[in-house]
């Protein structure tokens, strides 16, 4: 079993299994036996721990991930290993969407991070600057001027070929 | 190569309380490129002041250059990976693959690919294969020669912002240029006299694509160009009377969107159309046209699918499926050119040999051959084993059906024969066409080996020396 203890103070305890998902614990424990001191997550707190824990409860038995080459076709990276409970295991809040993220990156997680940033990427889709702004809450910061001149500067670099 | 910010991606005045997307660290913010695609992309970067500062960051475009296979810009010493997309691969990128053109009867095969050799910068190539009559050797395929239409080269202005690519013809007089064609209902028809009763009848030519395709590559994007329609048509010199004839004639069934290549001169027609039999009566009028124009071919991606390891076995080899034949073949086709087939067992019955390119006699995208797995061929049936000639001891026979027509393809007139069929190799295949007194051979077309290719004229001409 191995223990660790979050930034607000929750202890949770957990079999190694589902522990060693994390790259940043098995890195710590270094793969040796039962670890007595609880290891320290000042980074993450209980609510997202929570979750990370959830999510690598669900895949412990999953065999290792094989990498993405480099440049795979974007129709090709939708369709590897996210079914339908991963889906819904990251429909969540913005913020702790974003948290999550933060933390599978923190906790060296890759599978949990990919999810996360191809959650954030599917919310974009199809959408127009001025509807990205308002999902996810931007403020566009342009001067008037900027806005007139980035207005055509989107046209025409949308328009670049056609 | 980029080495900037680590931080965050907002500027710090901005970052404070403000939404979580601004403060993800710079290297997760590029992570969402790899699920974006260039559209969203770029909205997401006019989406506010602080992302417009990234407009130009070489991560991210390196990211969508890497789809189309450039991953290295640091050979040329001006454009960069943002230059190179916005100028040419966002536009022409999805151009790079082969394209299987639906002129009747023998169709035609175009290839787009990326040239990375040392120079200014990388350029796409278009090229067209071309098959040479064999007439010395009858039984064996031959690779086609490259002829080079046209080069795709990226631009951009004395501020290094990318400007549209222009386009370079080889081999063509007026002012070429190619187009995505919209769809159209437009179906190619054959007017012929009948050889018994004498009466003029009309048979639809075999759709390419029919709407089970296998061979049309639905996955593969198109040219980010714009849909031109083309349903201004007419049959040149159209007489009730006259003998025989390729139509145009409105149909059902729309193809999907094509590329062409313009305008229909002689030299570049010929390149696109080669020769057939039958007069071709079909004209049309493009938007940027006055007049009606001979009717280019519509071009349509191919699919080429890799070889998979798992699959690419010696026949001998005990895991060894017809799966593993699965693919594109060149193979021998008697006094014609040879022909590209696609070989595919997705049928829980057949496999089944397609024809890309035809002949007058079995046109493009029709079947050419076929056999059903279970239907084995003892090695010790002496005769057709004798006829196939010497075979390797571990290769798998099979009878199956190849087709056989009149010129013209008049479907009534089609028919089956029996066949022999033994795979002897990885990537070959033998097959003995009895009541033609005839063995062909079938290579499995493989990815060009550029470097071992000669250059056969300073006109743009390539030819592989052997098969790899």
């Amino acid at each position: 079993m191995v223990t660790v203890v979050v930034s607000d103070g929750v202890t949770f305890t957990m079999e190694q299994d589902v522990a060693f998902q994390c790259g940043l614990i098995a890195d710590f424990a270094g793969g040796g036996g039962d670890q007595e001191e609880p290891i320290p997550i000042q980074a993450v707190n209980s609510t997202v721990m929570r979750k990370v824990i959830e999510y690598c409860e669900h895949h412990r038995n999953d065999p290792p991930q094989p990498e993405v080459p480099e440049g795979t076709p974007l129709e090709r990276k939708d369709r590897r290993g996210r079914d339908a409970w991963d889906k819904q295991f990251i429909q969540v809040e913005q913020e702790l969407l974003f948290e999550i993220i933060l933390a599978a990156n923190y906790l060296n997680i890759k599978p949990l991070l990919d999810l996360g940033c191809s959650q954030v990427a599917e919310m974009m889709k199809g959408k127009t600057p001025a509807e990205i702004q308002q999902m996810f809450n931007i403020v566009n910061g342009f001067t008037a001027d900027e806005e007139a001149q980035n207005g055509e500067g989107e046209e025409k670099a949308r328009n670049l070929n056609s | 190569m980029y080495d900037g910010p680590s931080a965050d991606i907002a500027t710090s005045d901005e970052a404070v309380g403000s939404p979580p997307l601004l403060n993800l660290p710079y290297e997760l913010f590029l992570l969402l490129f790899l699920y974006l695609d260039a559209e969203d992309t770029l909205s997401l970067l006019c989406s506010c002041r602080s992302l417009y500062g990234h407009i130009r960051d070489e991560p991210i475009w390196r990211e969508f250059c890497c789809r189309h296979g450039l991953r290295d810009v640091s050979i040329y010493s001006q454009p960069s990976f943002f230059v190179i997309y916005a100028s040419l691969i966002h536009t022409y990128g999805p151009l790079i693959g082969l394209w299987a053109s639906d002129h009747p009867f023998t169709g035609n095969i175009v290839e787009f690919r990326l040239v990375q050799e040392p120079g200014p910068y990388p350029f796409l190539l278009g090229e067209v294969w071309r098959f040479q009559s064999h007439v010395a050797n009858y039984c064996d395929p031959k690779l086609p020669e490259y002829l080079e239409i046209v080069s795709i080269r990226p631009q951009w202005d004395e501020f290094g912002f990318p400007q549209p690519a222009t386009l370079h013809w080889r081999r063509s007089l007026e002012n070429p240029s190619f187009s995505l064609l919209a769809p159209t209902r437009l179906g190619t028809f054959l007017r012929y006299r009948d050889f018994y009763t004498n009466a003029l009848c009309t048979v639809q030519h075999p759709d390419f694509p029919s709407s089970f395709a296998l061979w049309y590559d639905s996955e593969r994007p198109l040219p980010r160009l714009r849909q031109q329609p083309c349903e201004d048509y007419s049959n040149q010199g159209f007489d009730e009377d006259a003998e025989d004839g390729l139509l145009f004639i409105p149909t059902e069934d729309p193809t999907p969107p094509a590329i062409a290549f313009f305008p229909t001169s002689n030299e570049q027609f010929s390149l696109h159309n080669p020769h057939i039999t039958f007069p071709d009566l079909r004209l049309m009028r493009l938007p940027h046209d006055d007049e009606m124009q001979p009717a280019p071919s519509r071009y349509y991606p191919l699919r080429f699918p890799p070889i998979q390891d798992h699959l690419y076995l010696d026949p001998g080899d005990v895991n060894w499926t017809r799966q593993s034949l699965d693919g594109l073949w060149i193979g021998a086709n008697g006094a014609h050119d040879s022909e590209v087939l696609l070989v595919d067992s997705s049928d829980p019955d057949e496999t089944i040999a397609w024809k890309i390119t035809g002949t007058m006699h079995i046109p493009r995208g029709v079947t050419c051959w076929k056999f059903n797995p279970d239907h084995i061929l003892p090695h010790n049936d002496v005769s057709p084993a004798m006829e196939l000639g010497e075979l390797p001891f571990n290769s798998r026979l099979f009878t199956g059906h190849g087709h056989i027509c009149p010129e013209g393809f008049i479907t009534e007139e089609d028919s089956w024969i029996e066949l022999n069929i033994a795979v002897v190799g990885r990537d070959e295949i033998k097959i003995r066409w009895p009541e033609l007194e005839y063995t062909a051979r079938y290579q499995r077309c493989k990815p060009r080996d550029l470097e071992s290719e000669i250059v056969v004229s300073n006109r743009g001409i390539r030819r592989a020396v052997s098969w790899s």
